[in-house]
């Protein structure tokens, strides 16, 4: 049978003590932080997972700011596109227009022809509207300054190129910047190929004006521009008798009447344009709508893996101080009595 | 009749009184002692005293008895067994609490859990650098004051880098320090082994057991035991006339035992100053070369190898000498290897020098697991890796050449034209491969550059030739800055490298594709490889992670946590059972009060008995003498 001396149950007390003590500091860490664990060793592989969680949680953050950014500037270009759309060249241009060519109020094509010339200026005024500090309608070259612009003959030119050149250089050019890209994350899986983004992995916010108002000549070698067609009928109406409203000659009229059609051709492609941007504006606060779920969603994630449950908590912090307590009762009588305590 | 004397028994009374006097004596020496750390309880050795022996003429009715009891001695309460088990343990306990301190000093920097509300600090950084990089991406590629931003962040991120690699080295200097004192503490503990076994041999000569001594010498051979593992044996040594002592002999406990301790002779530790330079490159394999000579060329000769400080914190024995400086027979200074000894000192060279997975193939031919030992400077190296590596890829994206839209690098032909690289069917040149001489050609378009140097930037021109190899080349964890080109505006997060429509060699302002693509890398998966940051040959190249920035992170610091748990777990396992082993020491060893007690009582009561047959003998003698044939006086 093993001798338990004096110094020995005294020392294994004080083990135990200091376990039981240690025992109730962990667990009125747990109460006080509300944290399951405080420290990586603890639980490395739920804290590896918070890490992860948080990170995700960041990122989806980010994506949401940005996705609410790429929103506002959309709905910014919605309504631009609406007013052109909708009030200079419908309601104004396209009703002058008519008017000009109709022959019981051509009395008025003089004035028309102003009425014509003021709605180009405001379209290109509205395509060179900003959001913040960078032109909406600018493709991806935002930064430098309005992309539309009259130049001295008179032109429509984008970013210092005339939008109806004939050119085939000019063409290409013109071509590229209407298809210019950039991209932002939103959270559609970021991902590259080659040091490429992969297209459907982010969503490009540039917007070009070129695609809303056209570009390039027809085989008439008509304008397809909606902004120049108003400013060569405005010329044509400008041109007519101040009085009787006639055309300056023949070829006036028979150009006035087919400007009028195709001007009402490239309404049509602006409504048709007008209706990818809702659709894509549509998208974008439905990804806003998703990324705040994610959010939230991540954000409970965190607080599972992180969080301790209050509950069990408690209820183990109240049993380490009962044992701890009933440890320090135990030490008051471990040593109390001895064989020399009976001696006489 | 023989052997009946008259007085004799008063002898035996004495002596029974003398033994129950020292007997009390010991009792009290043990009570007094209960609390005296080291103190082995000890006992009083008695014999039966009997004198004379029969002769030839004594009659077969003759009964002899003894004459009461002598005091022989005084003894110890030990068991060796017990002795060499606790000593065994406690050279774990001592091996995994020093390495348990060095984690825990470690895990105080590199464990960021419930730090800055449980975001972590350098996590939470690396969190900020990818907002401000999708601020500036979204809608402001070129404005300047988002690229500030993209700056400040950076800048913070470079410094809580250095902060980290700071107080990581100054762990490094603290276990050195500490490190440095335990060699002292050992050398102390051999020299007191030394001086006593000196005292206690003198002592039994003398006939004198020395047993506080000797207690102090077990107290001192447990703490020694800490530091390393040791074999402790007793060797009977003649002092001539037949007589014989024990000589204390300690020795390490590995494959090839060094004498640290051999009676009144000691050895020293000492930290080795100088090493041959070792071939990193040594492998091991025929041919291969273990050293390097002052020329830098591989030798197997140690004589002609090069000599350079010892970073290894390799160790040194001395000859054994005793106290009058006379070196022992036969003994001679021995260099220790690099695995030889376990315990306390041995975790903490380990701490100091274990690099893990940045092992090179020379350090392993000396230690072949190395490779899966992680000390300080395996984190030291692994944040180096993480700083590196991102200043690299940063750096790499955000020095790109001007292409145009169709993808196609573009140069300046002999009329200053910007024209197309193309292979000979007129496809696009893929950056590698193109020859030298053609990259020379590309160009550079707006503000692009080193964005991370290694802080030497102030040393050389922006003109210099290779001046963006100049300022990047070793980057570590320490000295990871923002390149002051980045920090005085000449270069800036570059948002493009696609030439922009009637732009010349400029790019369009809010074309972003090489923000993104820099967003794209701070969570795209990266190989570290050691070779990426140790020079030399390194055991195993292939990549030790592979992971984003923030995953590698949080990869080093799952690998301290878990190394932490488990070092935790161990560690309360030997403490529990050493601890059970002192109690089984102690079992045998320790005084307890109850024991004492019952000695007070047996020999209070033998005293008194002794002393009552005293007065018996006195009351029989005075029968004899005094009332004895007075019958009708």
């Amino acid at each position: 049978m093993i001798r338990i001396t004096t110094n020995g149950t005294l020392r294994g007390y004080q083990t135990n003590l200091n376990r039981s003590s240690v025992n109730l500091s962990q667990t009125r860490d747990k109460v006080l932080t509300q944290r399951n664990f405080n420290s990586y060793a603890e639980d490395p592989a739920a804290a590896t997972q918070a890490f992860k969680l948080r990170r995700s949680f960041s990122r989806t953050s980010d994506q949401l700011s940005n996705t609410q950014s790429v929103t506002k500037k959309f709905e910014s270009a919605w309504d631009a596109i609406n007013t052109v759309k909708s009030n200079l060249t419908e309601k104004t241009a396209k009703v002058s227009a008519l008017s000009g060519i109709n022959g019981s109020t051509g009395t008025g094509r003089q004035p028309l022809g102003k009425v014509l010339a003021a709605a180009a200026d405001s379209v290109v005024q509205t395509m060179n509207s900003q959001y913040g500090t960078s032109f909406i309608f600018a493709g991806n070259d935002a930064l430098s300054g309005a992309p539309f612009a009259w130049n001295t003959d008179g032109d429509l030119t984008y970013r210092g190129i005339a939008v109806d050149s004939a050119s085939a250089a000019d063409q290409q050019k013109l071509q590229t910047m209407s298809a210019e890209t950039s991209y932002v994350d939103i959270g559609s899986g970021l991902s590259e190929q080659n040091g490429e983004v992969l297209n459907a992995s982010a969503f490009n916010a540039a917007i070009s004006g070129l695609q809303y108002l056209g570009y390039g000549t027809d085989a008439d070698g008509d304008p397809k521009n909606a902004a120049s067609l108003m400013k060569e009928l405005s010329d044509i109406f400008t041109r007519c008798d101040a009085d009787t409203g006639a055309y300056a000659n023949a070829t006036d009229e028979k150009d006035a009447n087919r400007l009028c059609k195709k001007l009402q051709g490239t309404l049509d492609n602006m409504t048709n344009e007008w209706s990818t941007l809702s659709g894509k504006a549509s998208y974008l606060t439905g990804t806003e709508d998703r990324l705040t779920n994610m959010v939230d969603d991540l954000n409970n994630q965190i607080l599972q893996v992180e969080q301790v449950d209050l509950a069990s908590a408690i209820t183990d912090f109240s049993w380490a101080q009962y044992c701890y307590n009933a440890a320090l009762k135990v030490g008051n009588s471990i040593l109390s009595q001895s064989l020399i305590d009976y001696m006489n | 009749m023989r052997g009946v004397t008259t007085f004799g028994a008063f002898t035996t009374a004495r002596l029974g009184i003398y033994a129950a006097q020292k007997g009390l004596d010991v009792a009290g020496h043990n009570i007094a002692n209960i609390n005296t750390e080291g103190y082995t309880r000890q006992s009083l050795q008695q014999v039966s005293l009997r004198t004379g022996n029969k002769d030839m003429y004594t009659s077969i009715y003759d009964a002899g008895t003894g004459s009461g009891s002598l005091v022989t001695g005084i003894s110890q309460l030990r068991d060796p067994f017990l002795d060499i088990r606790f000593r065994t343990e406690q050279a774990s306990v001592g091996s995994l609490n020093v390495r348990l301190s060095g984690l825990n000093e470690l895990s105080g920097i590199l464990d960021e859990v419930g730090a800055n509300n449980g975001d972590g600090i350098l996590e939470a950084q690396f969190n900020d650098l990818v907002k401000q990089l999708q601020n500036l991406n979204t809608e402001h590629a070129t404005e300047n004051e988002y690229d500030s931003l993209v700056r400040s962040s950076a800048d913070s991120l470079t410094r809580l880098f250095n902060n980290y690699a700071e107080r990581l080295e100054k762990v490094a200097q603290n276990e050195s320090e500490s490190f440095k004192q335990d060699i002292s503490n050992v050398n102390d503990i051999l020299k007191n082994l030394q001086s006593l076994n000196d005292n206690i041999m003198s002592s039994e000569i003398h006939g004198d057991s020395a047993l506080e001594m000797k207690d102090q010498r077990n107290l001192l051979l447990d703490q020694l035991s800490s530091y390393m593992k040791i074999n402790v044996t007793y060797q009977p040594v003649s002092i001539g006339a037949g007589a014989k002592v024990d000589k204390l002999v300690i020795k390490t406990a590995s494959n090839t035992p060094r004498l640290l301790v051999d009676g009144g002779y000691a050895t020293q530790m000492s930290l080795r100053e100088n090493t041959p330079q070792l071939n990193p490159d040594y492998t091991g394999a025929p041919g291969s070369q273990k050293y390097l000579d002052a020329a830098g060329h591989p030798t197997d000769d140690v004589t002609s190898a090069a000599m350079m400080a010892d970073t290894n914190y390799d160790l040194d024995l001395t000859a054994l000498q005793n106290s009058a400086g006379k070196t022992l027979t036969g003994s001679e200074a021995v260099a220790l290897s690099d695995t030889e000894l376990y315990g306390g000192l041995q975790s903490s060279r380990e701490m100091l020098t274990e690099k893990g997975e940045f092992t090179t193939a020379g350090e392993l031919m000396s230690d072949a697991n190395a490779a899966s030992k992680r000390g300080i400077p395996y984190y030291q190296n692994a944040m180096d890796a993480l700083a590196r590596k991102f200043a690299t890829v940063l750096n790499e994206a955000n020095t790109g050449y001007l292409k145009d839209s169709g993808g196609f690098y573009l140069y300046k032909n002999g009329a200053g034209e910007l024209t197309r690289l193309t292979k000979v069917d007129g496809s696009a040149l893929a950056l590698e491969d193109m020859s030298e001489a053609q990259k020379a050609t590309l160009l550079h378009t707006g503000k692009s550059g080193v964005l991370f140097s290694n802080g030497r930037d102030n040393l050389y021109q922006s003109g210099d030739a290779d001046y963006n190899a100049k300022i990047t080349q070793g980057i570590t964890a320490a000295n990871l800055t923002v390149s002051k080109l980045w920090n005085t505006g000449a270069v800036r997060i570059q948002n493009s490298y696609v030439q922009g429509a009637e732009k010349g060699e400029a790019v369009n302002s809010s074309d972003n594709s090489n923000i993104l693509h820099i967003i794209a890398l701070m969570d795209s998966k990266q190989a570290y490889k050691p070779s990426d940051t140790i020079t030399g040959k390194v055991s195993e190249d292939d990549p030790f992670f592979e992971g984003s920035f923030q995953q590698m992170l949080n990869g080093m610091q799952a690998t301290l946590a878990q190394d932490v748990k488990s070092t935790k777990t161990l560690l309360n396992n030997f403490t529990a059972s050493a601890s059970e082993l002192n109690t089984s020491r102690d079992s045998v060893s320790g005084v307890d009060l109850n024991d004492e007690a019952m000695s007070m009582m047996t020999y209070q009561k033998s005293y008194a008995a002794a002393c009552r047959l005293m007065t018996t003998l006195d009351e029989a003698l005075n029968t004899l003498i005094n009332n004895t044939g007075i019958v009708g006086r």
